[in-house]
């Protein structure tokens, strides 16, 4: 649970309201004229404003109430549930007739009940006398349930409450409690990826690599050679063709993935975990996916963002590297394509023989050219395309807009298609199985440069 | 031409968005701040019934009037309206009773006393809470039961004044100004309390 956000607590007045004004001019009316036309029934419509302020006004307290907002868990996952609770307590020795208190929450927490304000009485603070006569105040709490809708820091508050007595004669200031923030990681939706990494690393992991090993995957059964283990040998071969033959292993190893998010430009509404997804949001949460998976098997992932205020994650592996990726994406905003990123990507900075994972909608010319600086550069680079169904949807306009959407289209095709001949394969963000495709044939083309190169 | 049918058209989208969001936040409204908005209604339009004359109560214009003075009372507890109507509920009753009926039964002024603060108190709590309040059940209960006791005091005192000034014809004419000045004398010392408690405020 979150440490409390209570609102600053004032000796801030209680000030009258119309129905007070109300009250003490009706009655002043009905008496008077009532004394000055000798006329008892007039008196008598006064008799109850006179009462009614009277009985409301014999205490009056001189604190406002507070105002505490909590939240049960730190974080939560798209779609979850939060557990939130307003507080509205009264520290003074009169009792409130009344707390009006309302939190108000981003719009992508959906509150059960609406989001809508609380009223409800709360009896006077009690004197402790055991505590030195200290005062324990008298707490109404409210126990509310939201749904987290997107992805990001969401704020939970400000909340907001005031006081009444008297039955609406007298009512508080506003107190304010500050916002809490909410941490809503992205849903990340199911992944895998079944194909060996066209590059491994270092001699450790889960990627069958094309290097010789030990342990790993049967390669083949070769003659023996000297500085061979004895426990290598396959008697059943060397029996048959009467000459010592060892059994061949490939090693295993990890893999490197830099995950680049491109999010020079935004495309599409956000209609949060139940509504359409966005660019940045099938980024992100793709982004989530491939890194969920890849540290999962042990592999190294890094993120970069290329965008307006470009960060840099670096690769890590582990557990603690999944909750650095997922805290790392949410502070991930689209913005910057009109002037375009700040900086130039250097190659430099993702390691040679990482698979540079490139989550992008192409939407503008600077996303293809660092796509293609970082093929150029021998990086191994493969292309998500994120725009996803954005790109085909139908824009309405005047009679030119089809004929502009379809020029833009072709415009798109053509990048893609260059891109290819770049030798960077571009595949649609489609969730399990999105580069399985992609990296079968790198696989296949890394193998076959290298026979070539024999 | 055109410039002007597209603000024409901008300043219509911009009323319909209002309009949606008057019936958005009508449709959030809560049964206990509706509730206290039929309370103020019906006791004004009981107040002004028994302030009007017998013989025009049942005269659709004498019914619109009666209307036309609770809807926005309940309608708006927040504004003046309310005050309006309680003044104007006043006057009606001085003029009926002044003027037509100068002959008023103890149980009809007692009722329209008590309709009148009814309405006033349901006015003063609708005031503070926003539409779409959910409120405490309890306290609207406790709310009821306060009221209920000052409309009970209330009934009950007028009730014995009423009876005294008929049980003392000669002192009739003093009945008036006594119990006013102590009316009077009971608000100037409620202000004078509350002055006074303000300025020893820590």
């Amino acid at each position: 649970m979150t440490a409390p956000s209570r609102g600053e607590v004032e000796e801030t007045p209680w000030v009258p309201t119309r129905a007070l004004g109300r009250a003490v001019l009706f009655c002043g009316l009905a008496a008077f004229t009532g004394v000055l036309l000798g006329r008892v029934d007039l008196v008598v419509l006064a008799a109850p404003f006179a009462i009614g302020v009277a009985w409301a006004l014999r205490r009056r307290p001189t604190r406002p109430p507070v105002v505490a907002v909590e939240i049960a868990e730190e974080d939560a996952v798209e779609g979850g549930t939060v557990d939130l609770a307003l507080e509205l307590s009264n520290e003074d020795k009169a009792p409130l007739d009344l707390v009006v208190g309302r939190l108000t929450t981003s719009a992508w927490l959906e509150m059960a009940d609406g989001g809508r304000p609380y009223a409800g009485d709360v009896a006077a603070a009690q004197t402790d006398d055991r505590a030195g006569g200290h005062r324990r105040s008298s707490v109404w709490r409210v126990d509310l349930r939201a749904t987290a809708l997107r992805w990001g820091y969401q704020p939970v508050g400000p909340a907001v409450a005031y006081g009444v007595v008297g039955d609406g004669l007298l009512v508080s200031g506003m107190v304010v409690a500050p916002a809490l923030t909410l941490r809503v990681y992205p849903a990340v939706p199911p992944f895998r990826a079944d194909q060996a990494m066209p590059r491994s690393s270092a001699l450790v992991g889960v990627h069958r690599s094309r290097r010789p090993g030990e342990d790993g995957e049967l390669s083949g059964v070769r003659r023996f050679s000297p500085g061979d283990r004895l426990r290598r040998i396959d008697w059943r071969v060397t029996l048959r063709t009467r000459e010592v033959h060892v059994a061949a292993f490939l090693s295993d190893r990890d893999a490197e993935v830099i995950v680049l998010l491109d999010v020079l430009y935004e495309a599409g509404t956000s209609g949060g975990i139940r509504g359409e997804a966005s660019v940045v949001d099938t980024t992100v949460r793709a982004a989530a996916a491939i890194c969920d998976h890849y540290l999962r098997q042990g592999d190294r992932v890094g993120l970069v963002e290329y965008s307006g205020r470009p960060r840099y994650l670096r690769p890590a592996s582990g557990r603690r590297q999944l909750v650095a990726a997922l805290d790392w994406l949410l502070d991930t905003q689209a913005g910057g394509g009109g002037t375009g990123p700040r900086f130039g990507l250097d190659p430099s900075i993702i390691p040679n023989a990482a698979l540079v994972v490139v989550l992008t909608p192409l939407l503008g010319p600077q996303s293809a050219e660092m796509i293609a600086t970082l093929a150029r550069a021998g990086r191994a680079v493969v292309a998500v395309d994120t725009l996803g169904s954005l790109a085909q949807r139908r824009m309405s306009g005047s009679r030119w807009m089809p004929v502009a959407q379809r020029l833009w289209w072709y415009e798109r095709q053509n990048l893609i298609g260059l891109l290819h001949e770049a030798g960077v394969p571009v595949t649609a963000w489609i969730g399990p199985g999105s580069l399985d495709q992609v990296l079968h044939d790198m696989a296949r083309m890394a193998a076959v440069g290298r026979l070539g190169g024999r | 031409m055109k410039v002007f049918l597209a603000d024409l058209r901008y300043a219509g989208l911009g009323l319909l968005t209002r309009v949606r969001a008057t019936i958005a936040s009508l449709r959030r409204t809560t049964g206990a701040v509706l509730g206290l908005r039929v309370v103020v209604f019906g006791a004004l339009l009981v107040a002004f019934v028994l302030s009007v004359p017998r013989a025009l109560v049942w005269l659709p214009v004498a019914q619109a009037v009666g209307v036309g003075l609770a809807l926005p009372a309940a309608l708006f507890p927040r504004t003046r309206m309310v005050g309006l109507a309680l003044v104007t509920v006043g006057v009606i009753w001085l003029a009926t009773t002044t003027f037509v009926e100068p002959d008023f039964s103890p149980a009809r002024v007692l009722g329209l006393a008590a309709a009148l603060y009814v309405a006033h108190a349901a006015a003063a709590f609708a005031a503070v809470l926003p539409n779409d309040t959910a409120v405490n059940p309890g306290a609207l209960l406790r709310w009821a039961l306060r009221t209920s006791l000052v409309v009970g005091a209330a009934v009950g005192l007028g009730a014995l004044g009423l009876v005294a000034a008929a049980w003392l014809p000669l002192a009739h004419g003093l009945a008036a100004p006594l119990l006013g000045s102590l009316v009077a004398a009971g608000i100037v010392a409620v202000i004078v309390w509350l002055a006074h408690r303000r300025d020893r405020l820590p």
